[in-house]
């Protein structure tokens, strides 16, 4: 279970971008995060992920606190960051190159044949065919593919995903939300996923944050009851609208609806 | 301290030779070079052949000295000093560049002397180093590698400052030893900064090497075009300059297929 304690962090410069924001993930489980921007989304990911020292507060894992990056951890971003120069399989094969090899063997959970075959990943994620490709080659779509499988590769128990499909047409983010929610669901996954979106908060999670105008601390939060898998056939489902219509309720209550 | 630059390596633009060529752009140069020899042609019908002599006679004069050796073997001089002299400079921009790109406390130490050094005139200091190195091959080497040191060290900063922080952030999290984010994530991203520098840099240790040759050689091309300015063989010259041009770019295709070699045009979004 991954436990967020009251996190508060202030930036050095004084800007205060989060006031005790708690949050508890089952394992498992898919908590979408919503908020206006700049509420303190990516600073509570970052802190999260080991990336960030809180101000005040801890995040534990399973029971350890969290005080610097772990290969327990995935992280996907608004950008694929991706390095130029290395393919697709390359890039994907990165977590498997850096770090000491204990911390490397310690993250590999379940199945490490993955590991040493990517090829059932690059197909779990639809690359296939486009192995050695390199990132200029590739589309946003394409490339945040890429960057969901390289997240994948060492299984980590917890993946972190910050507004991953806030540079992507309509379509390709449809696309990419099912795919994502079929693979998460079939490796078990515990996510923590920002998003503008909020049915994209909907289609995806079991449990919808909503965050307060920064400096972010949780506003309330909506039990996602739809059934899985899901598909975009359910968007129009009167429960469906319900649930986007809660959230929008709770996010409209911090703030104006812009 | 030395300022952050954009995402773009320091060289002007138009010094590029771009990667792909048309047709059409590959005849350019060619056609710019009959336009020029013809203009040229043309100017030296009109004055006498002390102050302007025709491409034929700078042609006749460089055949010459081909045929008698003495071409190849000033050339060979020359870069005997401006080879090792990039080599050195390199050498030298990467130790001071490094450590000023990772370190605020370094950049604060060394950066002043490094701006400094560039409002030094080297043709006023590069005496100085015959006095303190005598007359050898040493003390061109040095003025080679100072003339070299700045593009390249000025672009070694940049690049390695030039790595997206989100790809830190990506190498952080999956636990990147220091120096395989330097090696891994630092020194590739920083490559096409490098090879501009390293471009600028060859073209330049050619001016260094002659430079060092103007103020004290028995050879070289700078020796030799100091002899033909002494004697008023202004055809000589000219083929001193042309020579010295040709290797320069011979100097600057060499790096540019070196950064083909590598496929630096992946890095490009
Ligand atoms: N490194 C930083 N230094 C100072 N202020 C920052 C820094 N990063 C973010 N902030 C500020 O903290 C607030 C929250 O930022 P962020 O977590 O990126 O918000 P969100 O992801 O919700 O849009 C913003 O006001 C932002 O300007
Ligand atoms: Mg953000």
């Amino acid at each position: 279970m991954l436990f967020a304690d009251r996190i508060s962090h202030t930036y050095p410069n004084g800007v205060q971008a989060l006031r005790e924001f708690s949050l508890q993930v089952a394992r498992g489980q898919f908590v979408a995060i919503v908020g206006p921007s700049g509420c303190g989304k990516s600073t509570l990911l970052r802190i999260i992920a080991g990336l960030l020292q809180p101000s005040a507060g801890a995040v534990w894992l399973d029971g350890a606190r969290i005080t610097q990056p772990s290969p327990r951890i995935g992280l996907m971003f608004q950008d694929a960051a991706l390095l130029p120069w290395r393919t697709v399989e390359q890039n994907i094969r990165l977590p498997l190159e850096l770090g000491s090899k204990a911390s490397r063997q310690s993250s590999h959970h379940g199945h490490p044949s993955l590991a040493s075959s990517i090829a059932p990943l690059i197909q779990l994620v639809g690359l296939s065919g486009f192995e050695r490709a390199y990132p200029r080659e590739l589309s946003g779509g394409m490339a945040q593919r890429v960057a969901l499988a390289r997240a994948l590769i060492t299984q980590p128990p917890v993946l972190l995903l910050d507004e991953p499909f806030g540079a992507l047409d309509a379509m390709t983010r449809e696309n990419l939300t099912a795919s994502v929610e079929s693979i998460l669901r079939a490796t078990g996954t515990t996510a923590i996923m920002v998003t503008h979106s909020i049915t994209e908060a909907v289609f995806l999670a079991d449990q919808v944050v909503v965050c307060s105008p920064r400096p972010g601390s949780v506003v309330g939060s909506v039990p996602i009851t739809l059934p899985r898998p899901r598909t975009w056939a359910m968007e129009s489902w009167p429960e469906f609208g319900a649930l986007v219509g809660r959230a929008r309720e709770l996010l409209g209550r911090t703030a104006p609806v812009v | 301290m030395i300022a952050r630059h954009g995402n773009k390596p320091l060289t002007n633009r138009s010094l590029t030779i771009a990667t792909h060529y048309s047709a059409a752009s590959r005849l350019a140069p060619l056609l710019g070079l009959i336009a020029f020899v013809l203009v040229w042609q043309l100017l030296s019908l009109r004055y006498p052949p002390f102050i302007l002599p025709g491409p034929g006679s700078v042609a006749a004069r460089l055949i010459e000295k081909l045929a008698d050796g003495s071409l190849v073997i000033h050339s060979a001089a020359t870069l005997s000093a401006a080879i090792p002299g990039l080599i050195l400079g390199t050498l030298v921009a990467f130790a001071l560049g490094v450590p000023i790109a990772k370190s605020p406390l370094a950049d604060r130490l060394i950066s002043p002397f490094i701006v400094a050094s560039q409002g030094v005139p080297f043709v006023v200091v590069a005496p100085l180093l015959f006095i303190w190195f005598g007359s050898g091959l040493q003390a061109k080497i040095l003025v080679c590698a100072m003339v070299v040191f700045f593009p390249i060290a000025i672009n070694v900063i940049a690049g390695l400052r030039s790595t997206p922080p989100v790809l830190r952030d990506l190498f952080r999290a999956l636990g990147a030893t220091p120096s395989e984010m330097f090696l891994k994530l630092e020194l590739p991203s920083a490559l096409p900064f490098i090879f501009a520098g390293l471009r600028v840099g060859g073209t330049l240790s050619m001016i260094g090497a002659i430079t060092g040759e103007f103020l004290s050689a028995d050879r070289g091309l700078g020796f030799m075009i100091n002899l033909g300015n002494g004697l008023y063989d202004t055809a000589l010259v000219i083929a001193g300059v042309l020579t010295t041009v040709l290797i320069a770019l011979a100097i600057y295709s060499a790096i540019r297929l070196a950064e083909r070699a590598l496929r630096v045009e992946r890095w490009a979004e």
